[in-house]
């Protein structure tokens, strides 16, 4: 059989046992309660696509296509800007250039193509580099782990906004780069061609200003948001609850500051194209540049510009000193501009004034000494010492020189016939610049007076020719920083450079001259690439971290939910909290939305539910709620009546107390569907401990209760006890120790999935509700007993011993949360003698217990349960029936603590109430059975 | 000449003879006249409904269309149940315009590229992909187009623009994807075509723009050229292969012009038909 065949075997094999999975009713039928595709999307597409075609008949007709001059290969590389989509290439083929670049062997397969050796160049680079954001673009799908959307998955949205942050910089840039290129009118790139003519232009365009900030503008913001977030975290870690969100706030405030002053004064760090950081690679010649002694100096112009008029002449034909340095780039180590040319006249050799100079010339002599001193002077009005870090020091230039009439005597050079010494001293004897045979030295020397000596001996032939010529000569020359007559001198000379030794124009100027600033002073002649690098990297990290605070900030679920509210405070009139707890309308949704105080404090809440159910927008606060307190470290700030309780469950959590429980295979397991008990014991134990035994409380009681019911109906339900699984967490989740939580949640729902149960019964409504709602059970149906009694067709014939009315209290967690309100009714009402009548409030309105989760036990929860006894009497019911255990205790609670006013009132858990009835029935079946005995007998 | 026409005709005459011998036995054999009888009497038949079924029915003696008929129609019913709903229709909604125009960019790319296939015809038909003696057959045929041709102007700007709004909405299509996060099981493969489709995308728009042959192209082509020679080892075989040698030649622009009208339309016309059978079959992924 060939391939082929094989092929389309499996390939069929696979369609039939698809088929035998698939059941018919699975295969969708079109319904058309929707806008349908035809003609709503139709119309609709049709219009958009109209609108488009539009605008872009409007571009063809408003923008000409160009075409610029013939291809010419002869002529000069021309002006290329290409087209906007590939600007991203076109800076990584720039940033290419300053990359290193190295010769790779390609060994046996370069032999046979004809290329031995690669060279990995800035084309290269560019090539390959391009190739990384469109090959990056394959990974996505395969990368995984993004099942929700991108406001719940922030770091995907994020790594996305970096990308194209990059590509926009890395575009932008490029093109910074052409203006830098081919904007030829450009100011900054006025130069002195060779005949010492000016060249130069127009202004930047203030686009390209801004442009120029953004990046900067943006590692502020990046460094500020980093400063708010470190300070935050280690506050809120060192403080714990004692951080609140007004530190936050000024936290903000002070890192904006922090950053903003740190941003202003690095400013020129990054608009001089970063010189430090070798201009993060693109000055290569970056020693050359340091030691650059180019200087302004007036010239002559021979093109327009503002000192001049149209036709390139100004009055004097020149432009002045100050002019050249509002442009050039000089000296671009010294923030001083210095007169390396002695344009002012600084030094006087014969003075020893800043200089020092000597020759001779030996004919019949062999050696030459020659001492003396000099002073570096500084003028005391101008530059007073110390007033700039680059002109406490001098420049000096030491060089000297030697040489003979002949450049050799028999064939050897007269000059290794010289041997020379030079030696310069401060004033206190120490040597600062020593050398021989006229190596020359160049040394910086603060103000004072200097001694040199310089001692030349003439050895061998040449000592012996006593006719022929011989010159020493040497100089040392001290440079200060370059006078310019400012503008407060006679306009004739301002802004030219002052000639100290013209007394003519000392006399005009009448002393208004000033040194320079170097306004190029460490500028990276390529900042603009410089900046190119910078932005492809930091500003973009700003824009993914802007994009992740953003989506953060949204994902608090609460917010999204919270901006449907109407503000209409209906919540408030339904809040069982606010009801004993004066003061103005608050509006708990509304305000907690603006993050004002959340109208119920946050502890205070008792996660009841009944805001959302008022609520015409069906606001979840409890998700806001639990998400809040989640937030909080170190778990709820306030007071937990049930220490020790608490204590033990929270224990429970632990790994260490996995050995305490019964594994899977050790436990007895005889049905698929398993009976979780709650932590009723553990109540009962409190109850008595906490109340000194006063209480007659036995909720243990409802684990019998509901395995008297399963017993009776016949159905076979496991036993999954406090040994086997560990609590359910309910009360540490809405505690806020979401920790906790997730490992008792993570061991419980390892184990129940182990066990293979797949219905899990619990007549606790908290279990119920955590199972249901907060457990990822899959596969596991969570009911509530209630629920699974009415499910197996719960019908016992029960009948009361004598006439009952009773009233049921929907607790929250059952009620309104899982929407069970039928069910336990429909189980009291089938007990004949049993009739049931409502409180005043009741189903989806039913008032809460008071406490939840073990907190806001106080006056308050008090106040609402003697409330909710009121109107258990005003009912004139006897008994109240409930479906939790924790609502039992918390109303037994209210008898143990004195309140004999409604001792008399019976609390009962509905299946511990329908057991007695059973038990009941049995006793009665039982005691008629032994009279039906008796009577036999 | 006029031999070489006569030749022709005959020739053609000969095949059509040919084939209605061949297919003339089909036509004995089927009873078309009665079929044709039996569907006209069973209802109502208007003019259009004759028409068609006289085509029909004549198109099926000859080619026996009956067989693909059926297999088309049971392809149509199961396309037809299978086939996704739509959003509006799935979550029964009666407004369908509010998130929409980021859900248009990929039908708009489309209808640039559509837009793009029309006016590059026309401009085809004017255009001389030659690049010998400056300034080039290639240049001056685009000056024709620009300065010359009634309407080649408009045509030329329409395709110039066409390129930007293509590209433009190939790259916000492909973001909405991306963040939305459309590009998921089971769309796996959809987005790496789309990432192939935007690739070549930009090797279209790269390609188009060394075309008029000026001083820009020549400029682009340079740095191109650079980049292909620069590759490893390939460098000057892909150089060759792109640009007609591995330096710029006269072929340059005869080699583009042949990437840019055959080569490309053809694999990208197939990648979207692809593109849009997927998105058709999958449905529109929406954000969660």
């Amino acid at each position: 059989m060939g391939i082929v065949e094989n092929l389309g075997r499996v390939a069929s094999s696979y369609m039939e046992e698809k088929e035998k999975l698939q059941t018919v009713g699975e295969k969708r039928k079109r319904t058309r309660v929707g806008h349908g595709f035809w003609p709503h999307e139709i119309l609709r597409d049709l219009l958009i696509f109209a609108f488009m075609t539009a605008v872009l008949l409007y571009y063809a007709w408003l923008i000409p296509p160009p075409l610029h001059g013939a291809a010419d290969p002869y002529a000069q590389a021309g002006f290329v800007f290409p087209d906007w989509y590939v600007l991203f290439s076109y800076g990584y083929l720039r940033w290419g250039e300053y990359l290193p670049q190295f010769l790779v062997p390609t060994g046996f397969i370069g032999e046979i193509v004809g290329q031995p050796v690669f060279p990995w160049n800035a084309a290269w680079w560019g090539a390959a580099l391009t190739g990384i954001p469109v090959g990056i673009l394959v990974l996505p799908p395969f990368l995984g782990g993004r099942e929700k959307r991108p406001v719940e998955d922030p770091w995907f949205a994020s790594a996305g906004a970096v990308y194209l942050a990059h590509i926009w910089f890395i575009s932008v840039f490029s093109i910074n780069i052409f203006l830098e290129l081919y904007h030829k009118n450009r100011a900054d790139y006025c130069k002195l061609d060779s005949h010492g003519d000016l060249l130069c232009g127009t202004r930047e365009p203030w686009v390209a200003e801004v442009f120029n900030a953004i990046p900067w503008l943006m590692t502020g913001v990046l460094l500020w948001i980093c400063i708010y977030f470190i300070a935050r975290s280690i506050l809120s870690k060192a403080w714990g609850s004692g951080f609140t969100p007004r530190h936050a706030k000024q936290i903000i405030v002070g890192a904006l500051i922090l950053s903003t002053a740190a941003s202003v004064a690095t400013w020129d760090v990054y608009d001089k194209g970063f010189w430090d950081a070798k201009g993060l690679l693109t000055i290569k010649d970056y020693d050359e540049l340091e030691a650059m002694r180019t200087q302004p100096s007036d010239v002559h112009v021979h093109d327009t510009n503002e000192f001049t008029d149209e036709f390139g002449w100004s009055e004097t034909g020149v432009v002045p000193t100050t002019a050249w340095l509002d442009w050039g780039i000089y000296q671009p180590g010294r923030e001083v501009i210095i007169d390396f040319a002695d344009a002012n006249g600084h030094q006087d050799s014969s003075n020893g004034i800043n200089a020092a100079a000597a020759s001779t010339v030996l004919t019949s002599v062999d050696s030459w000494q020659v001492s003396g001193s000099f002073v570096v002077t500084e003028d005391p009005v101008n530059f007073p010492e110390g007033h700039h870090e680059t002109i406490s020091t001098f420049t000096t230039d030491i060089a000297c020189e030697h040489r003979a009439e002949e450049r050799k005597i028999d064939d050897v050079k007269t000059d290794t016939m010289f041997s020379s010494t030079m030696i310069m001293t401060n004033s206190d004897g120490k040597v600062i610049s020593e050398f021989s045979d006229c190596a020359g030295d160049s040394v910086e020397l603060a103000v004072g007076t200097y001694q040199y000596q310089f001692n030349v001996d003439i050895t061998g032939p040449l000592a012996l020719n006593e006719t022929m010529t011989k010159e020493a000569s040497f100089s040392i020359a001290s440079f200060q920083p370059l006078l310019v007559w400012d503008s407060s001198a006679d306009s004739s000379i301002a802004g030219m450079t002052v000639n100290l030794s013209n007394t003519a124009e000392m006399a005009l100027g009448a002393g208004q001259f000033n040194i320079i600033e170097n306004p190029s002073y460490h500028k990276n002649p390529l900042s603009l690439d410089a900046k190119l690098t910078y932005a492809m990297f930091i500003p973009c990290l700003t824009f993914g971290a802007m994009v992740f605070i953003l989506l953060r900030s949204m994902a608090r679920g609460y917010e999204f939910e919270m901006n449907k509210c109407y503000g209409c405070d209906l919540c408030d009139d339904a809040c069982p909290v606010r009801l004993f707890n004066g003061g103005d309308k608050l509006n708990i949704i509304y305000n907690s939305w603006n993050n004002e105080d959340d109208g119920v404090p946050l502890y205070s809440c008792l996660t009841c539910t009944a805001c959302t159910n008022a609520c015409p927008q069906l606001v979840n606060y409890d998700s806001y709620v639990d998400i809040r307190r989640g937030l909080i470290v170190g778990g709820p700030q306030v007071e937990i009546p049930h220490t020790v309780l608490q204590a033990v469950l929270a224990a429970e959590a632990e790994e260490e107390a996995d050995e305490d429980f019964i594994s899977v295979e050790n436990y007895p397991l005889s049905s698929n569907v398993g009976y979780y008990p709650g932590c009723v014991d553990y109540l009962d134990q409190e109850m008595i401990f906490s109340h000194v035994n006063e209480g007659e409380m036995n909720l243990g009681d409802s684990t019998t209760a509901a395995f008297t019911l399963f017993d009776e109906m016949d159905v076979d339900v496991s036993y999954l006890g406090r040994d086997f699984l560990k609590c359910c967490g309910h009360d540490q989740k809405w505690q806020g120790l979401t920790e906790v939580f997730d490992k008792l949640k993570a061991y419980n729902q390892k184990k129940i999935k182990q066990s293979g149960i797949d219905t899990l019964v619990s007549s606790c409504a908290e279990c119920f509700r955590t199972f249901a709602r907060d457990y990822e059970l899959e596969d596991v149906k969570v009911m509530h007993t209630t629920e699974f009694l009415i499910e197996n067709g719960f019908d016992m014939n029960l009948k009361a011993n004598e006439e009952t009315t009773v009233t049921y209290h929907d607790p929250c967690r059952l009620g309104r949360q899982m929407g069970i309100y039928e069910e336990p009714r429909e189980l009291i009402s089938g007990v004949e003698n049993v009739s049931i009548v409502e409180m005043e409030h009741h189903g989806e309105d039913a008032m809460c217990c008071g406490v939840s989760s073990m907190m806001s036990c106080n006056e308050n929860a008090r106040a609402l349960r003697v409330a909710r006894m009121e109107e258990i009497r005003d009912t004139g019911a006897d008994t109240m029936l409930t479906s939790c255990p924790k609502c039992v205790s918390h109303f037994e609670c209210l008898k143990f603590e004195g309140d004999e006013k409604y001792a008399d009132i019976e609390i009962l858990d509905v299946v511990s109430f329908l057991a007695k009835q059973v038990n009941e029935k049995k006793a009665a079946i039982g005691s008629e059975t032994l009279n039906l005995v008796d009577s036999e007998a | 000449m006029t031999t070489m026409f006569w030749v022709l005709w005959f020739f053609i005459a000969f095949v059509i003879v040919l084939i209605a011998f061949t297919l003339r036995k089909e036509n004995d054999e089927m009873p078309r006249r009665e079929i044709l009888r039996a569907v006209e009497s069973s209802g109502k038949m208007g003019f259009a409904e004759r028409t068609f079924l006289w085509v029909f029915s004549w198109l099926d003696t000859r080619f026996r269309i009956q067989d693909y008929w059926n297999m088309s129609k049971g392809a149509y019913y199961n396309m037809h149940r299978q086939m996704p709903l739509t959003h509006a229709e799935k979550y029964k909604l009666r407004i369908i315009w509010y998130w929409y125009p980021l859900y248009c960019l990929g039908g708009i790319s489309f209808l640039s590229f559509i837009i793009l296939v029309i006016t590059g015809t026309v401009l085809g038909i004017y255009y001389v992909p030659g690049g010998e003696g400056i300034p080039s057959p290639a240049y001056l045929s685009m000056q024709y187009i620009m300065t010359e041709l009634p309407f080649g102007y408009i045509i030329r700007a329409v395709h110039h623009w066409g390129t930007h709004f293509m590209v433009a909405s190939v790259f916000l299509h492909m973001c909405r994807v991306y963040f939305t996060g459309a590009y998921r099981n089971p769309r796996e493969l959809n987005w790496l075509i789309g990432v192939a489709l935007m690739a070549l995308t930009i090797v279209f728009g790269y390609s188009g723009y060394l075309l008029p042959w000026d001083s820009l192209a020549y400029g682009a082509a340079v740095i191109g050229i650079n980049l292909a020679n620069s590759s490893p080892l390939v460098g000057k075989y892909v150089a060759t292969l792109l640009f007609g040698g591995s330096s710029l030649t006269s072929r340059t622009v005869t080699r583009m012009y042949f990437i840019h009208v055959f080569i490309l339309p053809v694999i990208v016309t197939g990648l979207i038909i692809v593109h849009l059978f997927i998105v058709w079959v999958q449905g529109i992924a929406e954000p969660h």
